[in-house]
């Protein structure tokens, strides 16, 4: 089988790189794209890359579209009216949706979703994650604190902080300061926690969806896996770099917590700054897909650690365990507000302190 | 065609209690119930308020050298209990010695005062190489019929379930295995009777069966799924010792095609043979059947055919 090749310019186009080459076929790769215009001008690129002579097939690959796939074909339709029809035929464009295949004029075949699903892993592990925000790396550090506070390790070298969340010293000394006031500053630069900066929580909680880019999938089938099957199968697939959280976290630090019952499983994906690539989801349950509904109850939540190190705790059978502090904001989301608060103040930091 | 409306439910414990106490005692051994009455007895047995839908009740003889001795006792017997031959077809009546053995018609036997199911002895087939239809005649005190056999039926003769009755029925994975296999591609062929008012492919009737099966399945136990690749791969290793690793690659690709979504009108009508059969109790959606497929994908047949490679 003839590898495929990534980034690779064409010939006559110069400063185009395709993003795959398989043989005489380009693919050009959309991920999460919500644009139509942009989608547009992908249309017409790709027409304007058929017109070379070494180029047989154009395919666009849509990873996870907010556009509908009506407004998809719509577009399609719109484009084969001002595309050259010796040009348009040799045009496809291919959609996962949930890790699920469609494609216009035609879904790809089996033979083809393995190759465009490594298309699709090296254009997410390649390209980088929306620049983290200066809130968003505030919030990293306020969290980090947090783990060290309610764990009871004591102070943290400032470099540390910066080595742990992957960001700058002017950054972490911003962050610093915005809670000051919370803060016990040490001679030989480290820093730790007074109390619990319940103000700071506050806000974090508010913003917590966006910081941690919490992506919530609901079952679709009608007959939707149990969190405990979905957690058995992410055992199989041994990842190290996700981790699990929400309740079953909570219980695997504090096994006394009155929490009966699982609604849901929320789970932690280590992505550093790349895009967290989710394709294994459907590997828990291929009835599972997106939704941004709040009035819909997820069976799968996953949150997205931006930071350097991900502070995992490792598990039994090479599934880790989400940090408590992700756990306890685990919680909150799920709105099981008196276990929050249980499992906040069943940690050594805590105890005795007023809630 | 006719119409089959008027198909009832039946309950699957009390069906195989009475082909059971029908079936001459040194003979049952060799009964296997096959098809959705025994899928209906396996998944609804504890719960006498769920009823299957169906209309034949295919008796299996096996093993293969004991199906004519077996056969004859069996018609016999229920000849001489007054079961009467399914008139209803081109095969009313029993055939006689110069006709061709496949020109007979199969046993098809009504119990005695009802016509609302009947039973068909079937047989498996002599090697593992026999998956065309083959018919062996089998002489009775009435005349002459075809036992037959065809396809994967010799799967079901892979570690059948006892019931409390004295007869075995066929497992469920190894049903769901032989449809599969019967079925590599979406076919033509159209079902010599209409499905609750609709023509229906028998491919998609019997891949609906296979996703009925799985949804059955699941709903009894989470994740049951993930047993059925080894069992598949035990059951394919003891039936077709020598050609078992080139069906494995063929086990789901029919299934695959009928998922894609330009063959929903053939899921369509897998879905509306399930809410008709197996899955009557609970009318499966669309949506439904097709993850169910995902899934049985994704826990049975991805594995079974990594066994395949691996082994």
């Amino acid at each position: 089988m003839k590898a495929i090749q990534f980034e690779c310019p064409i010939d006559n186009f110069p400063g185009f790189r395709a993003d795959a080459v398989l043989d005489d076929t380009v693919y050009e790769v959309l991920v999460e794209s919500r644009d139509a215009r942009r989608l547009r001008s992908a249309l017409m690129e790709m027409a304007r890359v058929a017109s070379s002579k070494k180029v047989n097939r154009v395919v666009l690959v849509l990873e996870e579209p907010s556009i509908t796939i009506s407004r998809l074909h719509g577009e399609w339709e719109g484009a084969a009216s001002v595309i050259r029809p010796d040009l348009f035929v040799r045009l496809s464009m291919v959609i996962r949706q949930s890790g699920k295949w469609s494609g216009i004029p035609a879904s790809p075949n089996d033979n083809e979703v393995p190759m465009l699903e490594e298309i699709i892993r090296h254009e997410i592990a390649t390209r980088p994650a929306s620049l983290n925000r200066s809130s968003e790396a505030h919030y990293e550090i306020l969290r980090i604190l947090i783990h060290q506070w309610l764990l009871g390790k004591g102070p943290i070298a400032v470099s540390s902080l910066m080595e742990i969340s992957g960001t700058s010293h002017p950054t972490v000394s911003r962050s610093l300061e915005r809670f000051d006031h919370y803060l016990k500053r040490h001679s030989d630069r480290s820093v730790e926690l007074r109390s619990f900066p319940r103000d700071e929580w506050t806000r974090l909680l508010a913003v917590s969806d966006e910081v941690r880019g919490t992506v919530r999938f609901a079952d679709r089938s009608g007959q939707a896996r149990s969190p405990e099957s979905l957690f058995r199968r992410l055992r199989q697939l041994q990842r190290q770099d996700i981790a699990v959280g929400g309740v079953l976290g909570a219980k695997h630090y504090q096994p006394s917590l009155d929490l009966v019952g699982n609604p849901r499983l929320d789970i932690s994906i280590h992505s550093g700054r790349k895009i967290a690539d989710l394709s294994f989801v459907e590997r828990l349950d291929p009835g599972l897909e997106k939704t941004v509904r709040r009035d819909e109850s997820p069976t799968l939540v996953i949150h997205t650690i931006r930071r350097a190190e991900s502070l995992f705790q490792p598990g039994e059978d090479c599934l880790p365990w989400a940090d408590p502090v992700e756990c306890l904001l685990d919680l909150h989301e799920a709105r099981l507000e008196s276990q929050a608060l249980e499992f906040l103040n069943s940690f050594p930091a805590t105890k005795g302190r007023p809630s | 065609m006719s119409h089959d409306a008027s198909v009832k439910l039946i309950s699957p414990s009390a069906v195989l209690k009475q082909v059971a106490d029908a079936i001459p005692e040194d003979f049952r051994q060799n009964i296997i119930i096959v098809g959705s009455l025994a899928a209906g007895y396996y998944f609804f047995a504890d719960n006498p308020k769920l009823q299957v839908r169906t209309k034949d009740v295919d008796c299996l003889l096996s093993p293969r050298i004991e199906a004519i001795s077996a056969g004859q006792a069996v018609a016999d017997r229920l000849f001489a209990e007054h079961w009467q031959l399914r008139t209803e077809g081109d095969w009313g009546k029993a055939g006689d010695a110069s006709m061709p053995v496949n020109k007979l018609p199969v046993v098809r036997l009504h119990p005695p005062g009802s016509t609302e199911w009947f039973i068909e002895l079937l047989t498996v087939p002599e090697s593992e190489s026999d998956l065309e239809r083959k018919d062996i005649r089998l002489v009775t005190s009435q005349g002459h019929f075809s036992l037959c056999s065809f396809g994967f039926l010799s799967l079901a003769e892979f570690q059948p379930i006892m019931t409390p009755f004295g007869i075995a029925i066929a497992r469920p994975e190894t049903m769901a295995l032989a449809n599969l296999l019967h079925h590599p591609a979406i076919g033509r062929e159209i079902m010599s009777s209409l499905i609750a008012g609709r023509s229906i492919k028998r491919s998609n009737k019997d891949l609906g069966r296979v996703l009925a099966i799985a949804r059955l399945a699941e709903a009894k136990e989470e994740d049951s799924l993930q047993n059925w690749p080894t069992l598949w791969t035990a059951a394919l290793q003891n039936r077709f010792p020598t050609i078992w690793r080139s069906l494995v690659r063929q086990v789901g690709s029919g299934l695959r095609q009928l998922l894609r979504p330009e063959n929903e009108a053939d899921l369509e009508e897998a879905r509306h043979t399930c809410a008709y059969g197996l899955l009557v109790s609970q009318a499966p959606t669309l949506k439904l059947l097709e993850v169910t497929g995902q899934r049985l994908i994704q826990d049975a047949i991805v594995p079974l055919e990594m066994l395949g490679q691996a082994s």
